[in-house]
C-alpha cells in the first residue's frame, strides 16, 4: 500500500492505528471526509486500479440495507453490508467499476458499529435473518489487513437467528480455519471456468486454488456455497462450463454443500456504458449484449441456453433445495 | 539549504499518437530552467504564452488563480492532444528553503472548494514528500506546518480537471520562503535557481505518465479505420459513434479490423452498420485454456 488517507475522526482509532502501523513506508495523509476523494468527479477508474492508495473511514448513516429482490439463498429478510468498498482483485465484469468513481479501497475502521445495527436489525425479526457480506467488495481478499471477519465471527456466535454469508474469491481462510465453524455462517465462493478466471478476473486465485480452499473450509466443518455468477457467454460454453462442473463434483462434497447460486452476466445500463467507456477493448463487453428492461444482458436465447445447461448438470449433482437461481 | 544539482535531461522522443504534457508556471523566471532543459520554443498563440518541444508543452499562466485557469481553459480547449497537466512553481512553507514537495491535496482557500490528484506510487515519484497546497489570492504568510501556500494550483485543478483525470493533474511545488527567510522581494534569478530543483521531479513525474497512458494500439487503428470509412460514406455524429464502437467490437473479438475496401462501397451509414453488425456477430467468442 503506497498512499494512507486517514479520515481526522478516526486517527485515533485502534484499527486506523494498526493498519498504518502495518505500512509505515506509506503515505500517511489525513483528510476530513472519505466522500470528498472517494466521490470526487475527475477520477479514472482504469487508471486508480493500477495503483489504488486506501481510505481509512468512519461510516456514519445506514450501515445495513436491504437487498435487492431476488439477492437471497431461500431466507424471509436479507440485507447487505459493505464494511468497505471496492476490491483488490479486478474482474472485467465487475459492477463496482460502474458504480465508484475511484478504484480507491475504502476501509470503514468502526466495524463495532456494523456489528451493533446487524444485532439491532436481527432483533426486529422473530425468523432468522439473512447478512450478506461482499456486495461492494471480496470480504476475505483484504482481510489480513483488516482483520475484519474474526470480529464478524465473534459476533455472530452469539445471534443464533442471524445469518452470515460471506462472498469471496479469496484463499485467506486463516481466520476461518483458526476457530471452529459457526452453525450460521455460510462462506461462498465465486466460481467460474478456469479460461475465464484466466481471461476476465485478474488477480484472482485459480479456480484449482478456490477449490482447495472450499474443500478445506468443508472439512473443517464450515458450511460452503458456490456461488456460479456471472455466466459468461462463448461459443464454446458448453466444454468450458462442463468441465469446470466436472471438476467442482469431482472436489467437492456436493451433499453437503449449503447453497448453489447461478446467475448469467448482467449489468445495469448505466453501469454497462461506463464500463464500455473505461474498457472499449474488453473482449466480453463486445459480445452481443442488448438491453432488457434497465438492464443489458445477452440475447434472451443465449441467456436461456446458458442457463439450462447449466441447471441440467447441476440438477446431477445437488437437490433441488440446495439450489437459488437468480432472477 | 539543500545545495541545487544542475540537470541533464535526457532528450525525450515524441512519437505519434502518444500524449503531450504540459507543463504549467505562473512567472518567466519559474519557466526558464525547463525552456533551457526541454529546448521548448515560443509559440504564437493568441492570448496564451506558449512554448513547446518533443513531447511538451510549457504554458506561461502569469499570476494568480484566474490567470492560470483561464490559460489553462484556454489551451486544453484548443488541444485536446494535452494528456497530462503538471503544475510546477515557487511557495512559500513552514518547510526548508528548496525542498521539493508534490501535492496531495489542493486547496482554494477563498472558496473552500478542494481537489485530491491521485498520487503516483512512491517509487514513480522520487520519493517526495506530499503536501496540502492552499492557494491564496494574496501572500500567504503564515507559513504554517504540512501547507505550501501558492497563488495558482487551485486555477490549473479548476480548469484542468474539466479536462483530464486526477492522476493526469499533478503539482510539483519548491520552497521559496519560509518564516525565518520571508518572501521580501521576488528576485526571478533566485527564482529560476529554486525551480531547477524540480526539474527531475517534473521528469520523474512525466516518465510516470507515460508508462501509464502508453499509446492505445487498438484506438489508433479504430481513428484510421473510421477515416477511410468516413471519407467515403456520410456519417452523423451519432452514425459515427456507433461505427466507432462496432469497429472497437470487432477488432476486440476477431483481433483484427474488418475490410475496410468492403465498407467504403456502400451507400450510406445504416447500411455500414448492418454489415458490421453481421460481421460481429459472426464472430466466435471462445475462451481457451
Ligand atoms: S472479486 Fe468481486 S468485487 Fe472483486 S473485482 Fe471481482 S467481481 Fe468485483
Amino acid at each position: 500500500m503506497d498512499t494512507i488517507y486517514i479520515e481526522r475522526s478516526v486517527l485515533s482509532h485502534p484499527r486506523a492505528l494498526r493498519i498504518c502501523n502495518r505500512f509505515p513506508d506509506a503515505r500517511h495523509i489525513t483528510i476530513e471526509r472519505h466522500s470528498d476523494l472517494f466521490n470526487a468527479r475527475s477520477q479514472d477508474f482504469r487508471q486508480q486500479k493500477k495503483n489504488p492508495s486506501l481510505i481509512l473511514a468512519y461510516k456514519a448513516g445506514k450501515r445495513v440495507h436491504a437487498t435487492p429482490p431476488g439477492y437471497h439463498i431461500g431466507g424471509q429478510h436479507n440485507y447487505y453490508f459493505s464494511h468497505m468498498l471496492n476490491c483488490i482483485y479486478d474482474c472485467r465484469y465487475c459492477f463496482l467499476q460502474g458504480m465508484y468513481q475511484s478504484a480507491n479501497h475504502v476501509v470503514f475502521v468502526n466495524s463495532e458499529d456494523f456489528m451493533t445495527d446487524i444485532r439491532s436489525t436481527a432483533g426486529q425479526h422473530s425468523a432468522d435473518s439473512w447478512y450478506f457480506s461482499g456486495y461492494d467488495c471480496d470480504s476475505l481478499a483484504l482481510d489480513p489487513v483488516t482483520q475484519f471477519v474474526d470480529d464478524c465471527l465473534d459476533h455472530f456466535s452469539e445471534l443464533p437467528n442471524a445469518w452470515l454469508e460471506l462472498r469471496t474469491k479469496s484463499t485467506q481462510i486463516r481466520p476461518l480455519l483458526k476457530r471452529a465453524a459457526l452453525p450460521n455462517v455460510v462462506v461462498a465462493y465465486s466460481v467460474s471456468p478456469q479460461p475465464i478466471i484466466a481471461a476476465e478476473e485478474h488477480g484472482t486465485p485459480s479456480l484449482a486454488k478456490r477449490l482447495d480452499a472450499l474443500g478445506r473450509l468443508q472439512a473443517h466443518g464450515w458450511k460452503i456455497g458456490l456461488r456460479f455468477d456471472p455466466l459468461l457467454h462463448a461459443d464454446n460454453f458448453n466444454d468450458l462450463y462442463g468441465e469446470m462442473f466436472d471438476t467442482v463434483f469431482r472436489q467437492l462434497d456436493m451433499s453437503a454443500v449449503h447453497s448453489v447460486s447461478l446467475g448469467v452476466f448482467r449489468l445495469p445500463r448505466g453501469f454497462h456504458k461506463r464500463l464500455v467507456r473505461l474498457y472499449p477493448d474488453a473482449r466480453l463487453l463486445a459480445a452481443p449484449i442488448e438491453q432488457r428492461g434497465a438492464m443489458m444482458s445477452y440475447p434472451e436465447a443465449t441467456t436461456d441456453a446458458m442457463r439450462s445447461f447449466c441447471l441440467a448438470r447441476l440438477k446431477t449433482a445437488i437437490r433441488p433445495e440446495q439450489l437459488f437461481p437468480c432472477s | 539549504m539543500p545545495v541545487l544539482i544542475p540537470v541533464t535531461v535526457t532528450q525525450f522522443r515524441y512519437t505519434d499518437g502518444m500524449s503531450l504534457v504540459c507543463i504549467s508556471t505562473a512567472l518567466a523566471a519559474e519557466s526558464r530552467p525547463f525552456i533551457d532543459a526541454l529546448n521548448l520554443r515560443h509559440v504564437h498563440t493568441r492570448g496564451i504564452r506558449l512554448y513547446a518541444g518533443d513531447g511538451f508543452l510549457l504554458l506561461q499562466t502569469g499570476l494568480g488563480k484566474l490567470q492560470a485557469a483561464s490559460a489553462m481553459a484556454a489551451l486544453l480547449h484548443s488541444r485536446p492532444d494535452v494528456g497530462a497537466v503538471l503544475n510546477a512553481g515557487v511557495c512559500g512553507s513552514a518547510a526548508e528553503i528548496g525542498s521539493v514537495h508534490l501535492a496531495h491535496e489542493v486547496v482554494d482557500v477563498a472558496t473552500g472548494r478542494r481537489w485530491f490528484p491521485h498520487l503516483p506510487p512512491q517509487r514513480h515519484a522520487g520519493q517526495l514528500p506530499s503536501c496540502a497546497v492552499h492557494t491564496c489570492d494574496n501572500v500567504d504568510i503564515s507559513y504554517r506546518d504540512g501547507v505550501l501556500f501558492d497563488m495558482e494550483a487551485a486555477g490549473i485543478a479548476m480548469a484542468a480537471s474539466t479536462y483530464l483525470s486526477s492522476d493526469a493533474i499533478q503539482y510539483v511545488k519548491v520552497v521559496s520562503d519560509n518564516s525565518s527567510a520571508t518572501l521580501a522581494a521576488f528576485e526571478p534569478a533566485r527564482a529560476s535557481e529554486l525551480m531547477s530543483a524540480c526539474l527531475p521531479a517534473v521528469m520523474t513525474l512525466c516518465d510516470w505518465f507515460r508508462q501509464n497512458h502508453l499509446a492505445d494500439d487498438s484506438a489508433r487503428i479504430i481513428e484510421s479505420c473510421s477515416r477511410d470509412i468516413l471519407g467515403k460514406v456520410r456519417h452523423s455524429v451519432s452514425d459515427t459513434r456507433q461505427l466507432q464502437r462496432l469497429l472497437q467490437r470487432h477488432l476486440s473479438l476477431a483481433g483484427r479490423a474488418p475490410d475496410i475496401s468492403t465498407l467504403q462501397r456502400l451507400g450510406s451509414a445504416r447500411q455500414v452498420r448492418a454489415r458490421l453488425q453481421q460481421a460481429v456477430q459472426a464472430i466466435t467468442l471462445r475462451y481457451e485454456p
